[in-house]
């Protein structure tokens, strides 16, 4: 910064209201380049000062809806032989800083593109997509952006200059403002889309704007203009477009959404044979297939996925998609079909190819479960192949995965002070394994100053009430009411039930609260839990306590649960149409087609004016038919009727209401 | 042994193929060189772990210069040059090392065969093996060639040819997406002929890829071009006049085919393929003998295959398949007479092709005479064959028949309309009773379909359509074929034959809007044709059958009634029968008994009527009279078709379902369950008796009871399974309906016939299609119901 001689590469930036990302940037670039400027274009925050203070030249002008206009503006007054430039949202590792000098001293390339690297969400593990964009070039007068939304300068540089290299750098710029959880974001898709709306209504045929106003109407949710305006795209585009790929990729990824997997496919097999090595769409082709439990295709697609090692840079690829992503889906697909065996060897390998989010490690835990006997291998299993864990994270995960009695063994192997989380999980294990004095043992080791306090003290009037002490529970159910106004009213009746102290207010089981107490004592012991209801309550009080339950399983997407307990309530008397079809709908969940549609029909034959029991009939038929579908696709793949007709039932099913509509 | 040979290959991402490539030919060269465009997966390992050079080339969007990069590399004294989807076929190896010592070739044409999938397959020559001089190189973006050096440097007398095959697999429907591909290769090629290089071998490349595509229109122009473009002698010309004629015989332009292949022909004398695309033509437009005849062509040029490209195949078939197939049917050298099929026709462009191909083994001349088409049926006959004339706007078919006998030449003259159809299996029964009759006229049998898609529905009747090619014998009726007049007032009753022949007719279907404009204009030709004679029993047994089609039954009933009063005793059987159907249908049934009482005295033996006498008193209630009528239609069978007009299953299934119904309300539930089982033993009954049966058995036994009953009494099979599932669904039993689907899924699984799908797919839909009509019907304004509306429609 501030050399003496002519200075060689200008950062050129333009800027509004950035003061959250501003600094990020400019600090992990600015030991890299000569000289900064920035373009602030109405800024009302701290922007201009702060980047003044970072060393950059601030810059003022007006926004007039057009992104070129304003980063050509940008760089009238850069001094340097090249141009870099940033948004204020990006920032780059000093690895690739150190690099930029040297592709400066290139004699011979005029431009660099770089592979932009996009988080999707704050947290690291997020789903990253990778691009691609010209960021470095040559600075020359004549070298112009052009386009009001996602401006370029490529074809502007070939024009001057047809004889122009540009060259992919290797290196990687880090962007984070795709970040859906980032408030901002909405905004300035809507800000892009009113942008391209005006550009088409000059240039209908212009298909690179067609194709960025579809991704943003897809970002924001509106898939059918977003397939208006693909279809638009892709009927003015050139096959010498450099965003072909991508074209095919987003559109097909639109189609799906919208359950048309019929156009899908043909889309993607169409794109693919222009694209054959382009991992991304046989990712997708593997996620419809998938998602249509077509298991085998899906498998074969994945797998091609893993024979890429290496992918293209001119692709938008989503990270992972070669290597951790595929080894996922296959680790889902043979869970699916019971081959723990190849389920866990297809998660472990995922979790090494840098699958770090804390499903992986949920799911890995869950599939060594089912493949070890012992709890002790699966303890020595999640060791070897998730190194990066501590013990109290690995503690936390076998406990999530169900083993329990593991939980309490390697409790003991925690240095120091054990924390109350790890103690309230200590807790529950125990009350699972009715080891009533361990658990409660655990639970007065957590102090009162702690979160985990008021639940620590709720988790001990559960294990009272399993276990009958009465004296225990009146000391939890006041330290609990002290943190928990209204747990004594709302829970106290359920509690007398199970201290035998019999129904003293029938009202208040219903409330919430007191059906969630119930909820989570049938966690832990079902059979004692239920029993006690049913001696207690008279038919019609438990089944509908049962249909209430059944209805927080449903919502847990636990199916076993929910139909054990509406079949209970059926049986006990509550005959209501909604319960049939209720029940229905948990036999189909479990892929139980035949039992689950007489059901569904009860349901309809009790109640005729309910379009809600219809709907379900006819989505569980549809299921019904689905699954034989698949099967003549299985045994006769070549006969393409069959295909067509399951992914147009498929579409069908789609269209219909789901199941938490018909709750 | 001296010279060594280098394989070069050009890859990108060919890790699955490129193995069994680089491993087949190695044995037998020296070098490999591989040329990597850009591969991202593991090709480039793959080749060098089995011992390949591997070169890096940015792709560039030409193939020519990838390969002109790999022979730069290569250091073997020839070349020979591999696609990563090829290999050396086994045992055919063995011939290189010996080519590559010869002084006198520097290049080879060798076999390419391509797998094109479910056992097809077409071998080209292709030029793979040549010398290793700087001077030869590829030439070409796309389709790259090393033939137009060679040929300019060293002239094609120093080519030759060795029988060394390469299989090529790319093409293989079922290795790769083939629609797509060559969806791409149009692309790329449309994209190359704006660059001004349109040359011959463009434009056939170009058609090639639409025939692949199926589009023959387009690639017939392009061939078109092509052969203004391309010189005889170039290496794709036979390949180049195949494909055109392909493409013609695929448009139906037979004449237009046969025309080209005579030019071809003598350009390519010894080339089999084009002699059995003579017989493919000839089998088209139905001339059997004339077929046979290309094929024996074809097999005594066939020893000089190896010059020529050839598929050896008649529409994908061996032509021994194909011969065996039309031998029952060749009756040409045993006609001992000439006829001449005279066609009747107007508006019948689907239909004429199936007609014309009917008559044409049997034919020595096809004359179609017409008032006038608006569509392709003229196009369609002169490509098939047919002499045209056209008589404007004559509506009445007396004059256009008498002008077709007067163009007629032969010394038979058969009349047959655009939208019938001669049996072929009677071609040989016709011609040898034609051979030895003494009759001047014969009746054939004329099988009216009511729906053009069932065939098992039908009505027979006698039909005089085969008369003597004699000045006497004319037409006078507009509308009616009343030729039977003329040759008996000449020769008598004796004068007209029976022949054991049936001709189709397919009805155009009952609803559509045609028959109310066929009636008016029917209706106003016969009006004229008697204005003149007068209101006979003919006009109103005419006129009768007129109101009939359009169902105005009681106008019908009207003017049967009046025929029947006329001639008394004599009217003939259709007047009864047609009378007593229209008071059937206007439950007139006490005086419809009376008429059938009377019919059959006249006619006992007219099983027709028996039924319709069953039927009315059935719906009067006189149950034993009708179980008697039925019994002794059983008894009967069905009447002769030479005497009367013959109703499908009045002597089988329809009496079975009239006895059931009879039981049914007797209460005879087993006698009526045994009845329907009877009759849903006929095929073309499943319809009908089925959804009864299955109604039966759920109200009296209950819906669980109809799968096993169809099972036990072995009528299982998946049209009555499916039509089971269907009439239990709309009688509320859905459980029970998918279990008889189901049935059906699995019954066609384990015979593995895919061609009761559609059958199974439209049950499912159908079953669907119930639940969302009961939905409607007591939810009619659900928003959801309604959105999902446009899915039932299709």
């Amino acid at each position: 910064m501030g050399a003496v001689h002519s200075p060689l590469i200008s950062l050129c930036m333009i800027v509004k209201n950035e003061e959250k990302n501003i600094v990020r940037c400019l600090s992990s670039v600015k030991d890299y380049v000569n000289e900064i400027l920035v373009l602030d274009t109405g800024s009302t925050d701290w922007t201009p000062l702060l980047a003044r203070e970072m060393g950059a030249k601030v810059y003022f002008g007006r926004w007039e809806n057009d992104f070129s206009k304003a980063r050509n503006e940008s760089k009238k007054h850069a001094r340097g032989e090249w141009i870099l430039y940033l948004d204020a949202d990006e920032e780059i590792t000093p690895e690739t800083g150190e690099k930029i000098r040297r592709l400066a001293e290139n004699k011979r390339v005029e431009g660099y593109t770089f592979s932009i690297i996009n988080y999707t969400a704050s947290d690291k593990n997020s789903p990253q997509q990778i691009g691609i964009n010209l960021r470095m070039f040559r600075n020359k007068p004549n070298y112009r952006f052009e386009g009001a939304v996602h401006e370029q300068i490529k074809s502007s540089i070939l024009r001057e200059n047809p004889a122009a290299q540009i060259v992919h750098s290797g290196l990687s710029i880090l962007h984070h403002g795709y970040c859906t959880d980032n408030p901002r974001r909405q905004q300035k898709t809507r800000r892009n889309i009113e942008i391209l709306e005006k550009v088409l209504a000059q240039n209908p045929q212009d298909h690179f704007s067609h194709y960025n106003l579809a991704v943003s109407y897809y970002v924001s949710g509106r898939l059918e203009k977003a397939k208006t305006h693909y279809l638009l795209a892709k009927k003015y585009v050139q096959r010498s477009a450099g965003y072909l790929p991508a074209l095919y990729r987003n559109f097909a990824v639109c189609l799906y959404d919208l359950a048309e997997y019929e156009n899908a496919v043909k889309l993607i097999d169409e794109g693919l044979s222009f694209f054959p090595d382009y991992p991304d769409l046989y990712y997708l082709l593997g996620q419809i297939h998938a998602s249509l439990k077509l298991y085998e295709q899906a498998e074969n697609y994945f797998k091609t996925c893993l024979k890429f090692t290496r992918t293209n840079p001119h692709y938008i690829t989503t990270k992972g998609v070669e290597s951790f992503l595929s080894h996922e889906q296959l680790a889902d697909i043979f869970y699916q079909t019971g081959k723990w065996d190849q389920a866990l060897a297809h998660q472990a390998q995922a979790v090494k190819a840098g699958a770090l989010s804390r499903c992986s490690a949920l799911r890995l835990a869950n599939m060594a479960k089912q493949r070890f006997d012992d709890g002790e291998e699966v303890y020595r299993y999640l060791l070897v192949n998730l190194p990066g864990l501590g013990l109290a994270e690995l503690i936390k995960l076998i406990f999530n995965a169900g083993l329990y009695e593991l939980v309490l063994k390697k409790i003991n192997l925690l240095p120091g002070e054990t924390k109350p989380e790890i103690l309230l999980i200590a807790a529950q294990s125990a009350v699972h394994l009715k080891r009533w004095a361990e658990a409660q043992e655990f639970i007065s080791g957590i102090p009162n100053t702690s979160p985990e306090y008021g639940r620590a003290q709720v988790l001990g009037c559960l294990c009272c009430c399993l276990s009958k002490d009465l004296d225990g529970l009146n000391g939890y159910m006041r330290e609990a009411g002290k943190k928990y106004p209204s747990f004594v009213e709302c829970c106290k009746p359920v509690i007398d039930i199970f201290t035998g102290r019999g129904i003293t207010n029938v009202k208040n089981i219903f409330c919430p609260a007191g059906i969630d107490f119930i909820y989570r004592l049938i966690h832990f012991d079902s059979q004692k839990t239920i029993a006690v209801l049913s001696n207690c309550l008279n038919s019609s009080q438990f089944a509908g306590i049962c249909y209430e339950l059944s209805k927080k399983f449903l919502a847990a997407q636990n199916y076993q649960w929910a139909e054990k307990l509406l079949a209970l309530a059926l049986k006990q008397g509550c005959r209501s149409a909604k319960g049939y079809r209720l029940y229905g709908q948990t036999c189909i969940e479990q892929e139980k087609y035949l039992e689950g549609i007489y059901f569904i029909r009860q349901g309809c034959i009790k109640q005729k004016n309910d379009a809600a029991n219809y709907l379900g009939l006819l989505k569980s038929v549809t299921s019904y038919f689905q699954r034989s579908l698949r099967k003549m696709v299985g045994k006769y793949p070549r006969y393409h009727q069959a295909k067509h007709h399951l992914l147009s039932m498929a579409a069908f099913n789609a269209k219909l209401p789901g199941r938490e509509e018909l709750l | 042994m001296k010279n060594t040979i280098s394989l070069c290959i050009i890859a990108k991402n060919e890790a699955g193929s490129i193995a069994r490539c680089i491993t087949s030919a190695l044995p037998y060269v020296d070098q490999v060189v591989v040329v990597d465009t850009g591969s991202s997966d593991q090709t480039p390992e793959i080749a060098r772990e089995l011992g390949a050079e591997v070169w890096n080339f940015a792709w560039n969007n030409d193939f020519s210069a990838a390969r002109n990069y790999s022979l730069e590399k290569a250091a073997g004294e020839w070349i020979l040059y591999m696609d990563c989807d090829e290999e050396v076929e086994p045992g055919s190896g063995g011939i290189l090392r010996a080519a590559v010592q010869t002084e006198d070739y520097d290049a080879y044409f060798i076999n390419v065969k391509n797998i094109l999938g479910q056992g097809h397959e077409v071998t080209f020559h292709s030029i793979r093996l040549f010398r290793n001089l700087p001077r030869f190189s590829f030439e070409g973006q796309i389709h790259e060639q090393i033939s137009y050096s060679i040929i300019a440097h060293s002239g094609r007398n120093r080519i030759g040819s060795i029988n060394f095959t390469l299989i090529h697999h790319g093409y293989n429907p079922e290795q790769v997406n083939i629609n797509a591909k060559i969806q791409r290769n149009i692309m790329l090629l449309e994209e190359q002929s704006k660059t001004g290089r349109e040359d011959g071998f463009f434009f056939y490349n170009l058609g090639i890829e639409y025939v692949r595509q199926g589009q023959f229109q387009l690639a017939l122009e392009k061939f078109m071009a092509s052969l203004k473009k391309s010189p005889i002698n170039c290496g794709y010309a036979p390949v180049l006049a195949n494909k055109t004629v392909v493409c013609l015989i695929e448009l139906g332009r037979y004449r237009d085919a046969l025309e080209q292949l005579r030019y071809f022909q003598s350009l390519f004398p010894r080339y089999s393929d084009l002699y059995l695309l003579e017989a493919a033509c000839h089998i088209r437009c139905g001339r059997y003998s004339l077929a046979a005849g290309g094929i024996e062509k074809a097999k005594k040029v066939s020893a000089d295959n190896f010059k020529y490209p050839v598929e050896g195949k008649i529409f994908g078939r061996a032509p021994e398949e194909i011969l065996d197939w039309i031998k029952p049917f060749q009756v040409w050298k045993s006609k001992r007479f000439q006829i001449t099929v005279c066609i009747l026709a107007r508006g019948e462009e689907k239909n004429i092709a199936r007609c014309i191909q009917s008559v044409g083994e049997l034919a020595d001349s096809v004359i179609l005479v017409t008032p006038g088409c608006s569509d392709h049926t003229l196009a369609t006959a002169y490509q098939m064959g047919a002499k045209i004339y056209r008589l404007k706007l004559e509506n009445s078919l007396a004059k256009l028949r008498n002008f077709a006998l007067q163009q007629a030449a032969g010394d038979w003259v058969l009349f047959i309309n655009g939208n019938e159809e001669l049996n072929r299996q009677d071609i040989p029964g016709l011609v040898g009773g034609l051979n030895q009759s003494r009759a001047k006229a014969h009746y054939v049998r004329l099988r009216t379909f009511y729906n053009p898609n069932n065939q098992l529905v039908y009505q027979d009747r006698a039909n005089c359509r085969i008369i003597s090619n004699e000045k006497d014998f004319f037409y006078s009726s507009s509308l009616v074929e009343d030729i039977e007049q003329s040759v008996q007032k000449k020769y008598g009753a004796a004068g007209i034959g029976c022949l054991p022949v049936t001709v189709f007719h397919y009805s155009t279907g009952f609803k559509s809007e045609f028959r109310k404009v066929d009636f008016k204009r029917n209706a106003a030709l016969i009006t004229a044709d008697f204005a003149k004679i007068g209101k006979n029993a003919l006009f109103y047994k005419t006129m009768g059958y007129e109101f009939l089609k359009v169902e105005r039954y009681k106008a019908a009933f009207g003017h049967f009634n009046r025929a029947i009063k006329i001639t008394g005793f004599d009217a003939p059987a259709d007047c009864w029968y047609y009378a007593i159907y229209c008071l059937l249908k206007l439950k007139r049934f006490d005086e419809a008994l009376v008429l059938c009482e009377r019919a059959r005295d006249l006619y006992p033996d007219y099983t027709d009527i028996i039924y319709l006498q069953g039927c009315c008193s059935l719906n009067l209630g006189y149950l034993q009279q009708a179980a008697q009528c039925y019994n002794r239609c059983i008894q009967m069978g069905e009447a002769a078709w030479e005497k009367y007009t013959v109703h499908s299953g009045v002597g089988t299934y329809l009496p079975r379902c009239g006895l059931a119904e009879v039981y049914l309300k007797q209460g005879q539930i087993t006698s009526c369950l045994n009845n329907y089982k009877i009759a849903a033993g006929y095929p073309e009954a499943v319809c009908r008796a089925v959804p009864s049966l299955t109604r039966c058995i759920i109200m009296n036994f209950g819906p669980g009871r109809v799968l096993p009953y169809l099972r036990d009494n072995g009528l299982d099979s998946c049209r009555h399974l499916c039509t089971a599932a269907v009439e239990t669904a709309k009688s509320g039993c859905l459980m029970e309906s998918l279990e008889l689907w189901q049935a059906a899924l699995d019954k066609m699984k384990k015979l593995n016939d895919l061609s009761q799908y559609p059958l199974i797919s439209s049950t499912m839909f159908q079953i669907l299609g119930g639940i969302y009509a009961e939905a409607v019907e007591h939810n009619p304004n659900n928003a959801h119901l309604q959105a999902i509306a446009p899915f039932f429609k299709g």
